[in-house]
């Protein structure tokens, strides 16, 4: 008698025909545990990306007016203060894709500086978001870093969005521009031109400040809302990886079989983590603040993406060409429009006294590459399909950044596999 | 009867331009964001607005000639998958050769086939080396056209750093006419 072996391609071929339009616009809680187990990862990722499926079920919401969000913000301040406060010029501000702001004043008694009025800034998820992050972890970072780096003084979270419609944080209003005045800015910031005077200035500070997170000693800070990874182990790539498989598989409206080559290439040479850094997770022109006039960075913004992993991941991320641009001879790239590329590496090393392993770099220049394309075709498509969030046409726009991204990623696979 | 949707596409994106921007409240930052992606996108679809059947075509070619490549690798790594690869191929085929064939059969047919082709790198994962690395090569020098005419279709938005090394619009959708291509389909890897 013999045994016929199974098809190993049934499973495939049904997961790619059942996991359709209608599942992925309304999840099943058991497609939702079926993600899970498919893709362990962090818990706080974990729980993000369930919440984000689960909410997906709950009809869609007209967007939040100004006026809806004065009662709310005075319900939040209402319960956080004594009642002798004001607020004042509540508005809308822009800024990035993934997140609702809002500037307003606040008139109230300062117990580190007394009576007095400060400029703040609202931070909410939309009903969904490009990236579903931790509002709680993006405020634990920005707390640890008071001492160390230019950040907006943190002021309060809530992390479960039991005040504002969906979680949301509070911290002090920053001054400063993301981009010369002179130049019209790019989405998000990505690829602006700061030009030569600018550049001197600001470039070094690029390099102090990353160099400064990565060997920032977190022992003492309070980083619950993180999973440390084990080093001498691959635990923190594989976390990462699943983490931008699972929004893959959950968000995709299309199938596109370079990333699943990519996902297949980046399963087999997951690298060990020989040091846990704080990443900042989106280290970038467009995502600090800086005076025109004197060329400083007066805050690093955008944390949402930070997590405690391998440096590498942040130094593939920040020498992406996509957030650069060639400086004047055409040839040089400039990371982040501030520092040449040759000059990035060796003065990081020296600032941070951490050597870059280059084998591990290409790694994460993969890895990154094959995140942004699941994040932007993926779920910046599932959000703007159900119209999910207050930037659909941006999220929509954003498209045409991902074939560059997937050349690059195209080209570094064919590297790797001669 | 004249087909004036590139006149109405240019009127509404001069109309946002000329008109809403200057009357949208300037401590609206979002809003006024919105509405210049608005007219940006506008302006995208009027420069491609003679290119999108040809863009669906070249899709399912690019995904049929790729199929078509990988039929006899089908059948070693999984007799479903090679099943489902024939049928979709012959639909395809036939969708190719019909003069007309409407854009929703052409999108349909991509998706499906590119579906197939997603199950069938999943399982080259678990194959033996050889096979998965003929397999994944295959797919990395066939993806060099869709990529290539992608780029091509989003280019006026600005993110190409080197803009001048993106293959041109009139011609980014030729690469996997039949009419055009190369007797004896894509290269292989050789083994």
């Amino acid at each position: 008698m013999t045994t016929m072996t199974p098809d190993p391609g049934l499973v495939q071929l049904n997961d790619v025909f059942t996991i359709d339009h209608a599942l992925r616009d309304a999840p099943t809680e058991s497609f939702i545990e079926q993600m899970r187990e498919r893709f362990p990862t962090e818990r706080e990722f974990d729980s993000m990306l369930t919440r984000k499926l689960q909410h997906r079920n709950s009809p869609r919401r007209a967007a939040t007016t100004l006026k809806e969000f004065s009662v709310y913000l005075d319900a939040f301040l209402r319960a956080h203060l004594d009642n002798d406060f004001e607020v004042s010029r509540l508005r809308w501000m822009t800024g990035g894709g993934s997140k609702i702001q809002l500037a307003f004043s606040l008139n109230w008694n300062d117990p580190e500086h007394g009576r007095t009025t400060t400029q703040m800034v609202i931070r909410m998820e939309p009903q969904e978001s490009l990236n579903a992050t931790s509002r709680m972890r993006e405020f634990q970072l920005i707390r640890a870093f008071a001492k160390t780096l230019p950040v907006p003084r943190i002021f309060w979270v809530d992390p479960d969005g039991r005040w504002f419609p969906e979680p949301s944080l509070i911290y002090a209003f920053a001054n400063g521009v993301t981009k010369p005045s002179a130049i019209e800015g790019r989405v998000s910031g990505v690829g602006n031109d700061f030009g030569p005077r600018l550049r001197l200035l600001l470039g070094p500070q690029f390099i102090e400040h990353l160099a400064a997170i990565h060997s920032f000693d977190f022992s003492a800070s309070d980083l619950s809302a993180f999973d440390v990874p084990k080093t001498g182990s691959t635990e923190s790539a594989l976390w990462q990886l699943n983490r931008a498989r699972r929004i893959w598989e959950e968000d995709r409206g299309e199938d596109l079989p370079i990333l699943e080559i990519a996902s297949n290439w980046l399963e087999r040479n997951l690298p060990m983590l020989d040091r846990v850094s704080v990443l900042h997770g989106d280290y970038r022109a467009g995502n600090f603040l800086f005076d025109e006039a004197s060329g400083q960075v007066t805050a690093w913004l955008d944390w949402e993406r930070g997590y405690l992993g391998d440096r590498h991941r942040d130094l593939a991320w920040i020498t992406m060409p996509l957030f650069g641009h060639y400086a004047e001879d055409r040839t040089t790239l400039l990371v982040s429009g501030l520092v040449p590329l040759e000059d990035f590496y060796s003065k990081y090393e020296a600032a941070s006294g951490l050597k870059i392993d280059m084998k591990r770099l290409r790694y994460y220049r993969i890895l990154n590459s094959y995140q942004l394309i699941a994040s932007i075709l993926g779920t910046g498509y599932r959000v703007a399909r159900l119209g999910r969030s207050h930037q659909d046409i941006l999220l929509t726009w954003i498209e045409g950044i991902v074939y560059q991204i997937a050349e690059d990623l195209r080209l570094a696979l064919l590297e790797e596999a001669n | 009867m004249a087909d004036n949707t590139s006149n109405a596409l240019r009127a509404a994106s001069r109309a946002l331009d000329e008109v809403i921007l200057d009357a949208i409240d300037p401590n609206h930052p979002l809003a006024q964001e919105q509405a210049r992606l608005v007219s940006k996108y506008l302006q995208l679809v009027l420069s491609r607005l003679d290119y999108g059947y040809d863009r669906n075509r070249f899709e399912m070619c690019h995904y049929l000639n790729l199929a078509t490549t990988l039929r006899e690798d089908a059948k070693r790594l999984s007799p479903a998958i090679a099943a489902a690869l024939d049928v979709s191929v012959n639909d395809a085929s036939r969708l190719q050769n019909l003069p007309g064939a409407r854009t929703p059969d052409l999108q349909a047919e991509s998706k499906k086939l590119a579906a197939i082709l997603t199950a069938l790198i999943r399982t080259a994962a678990g194959a033996e080396t050889v096979l998965r690395q003929r397999v994944e090569y295959t797919v990395l020098q066939a993806s060099k056209a869709l990529l290539d005419a992608q780029r091509a279709w989003f280019l006026p938005q600005g993110w190409e750093p080197k803009p001048e090394l993106v293959t041109s619009i009139t011609v980014a959708f030729e690469q996997e006419n039949p009419a055009h291509s190369e007797p004896g389909g894509l290269s292989q890897k050789p083994t």
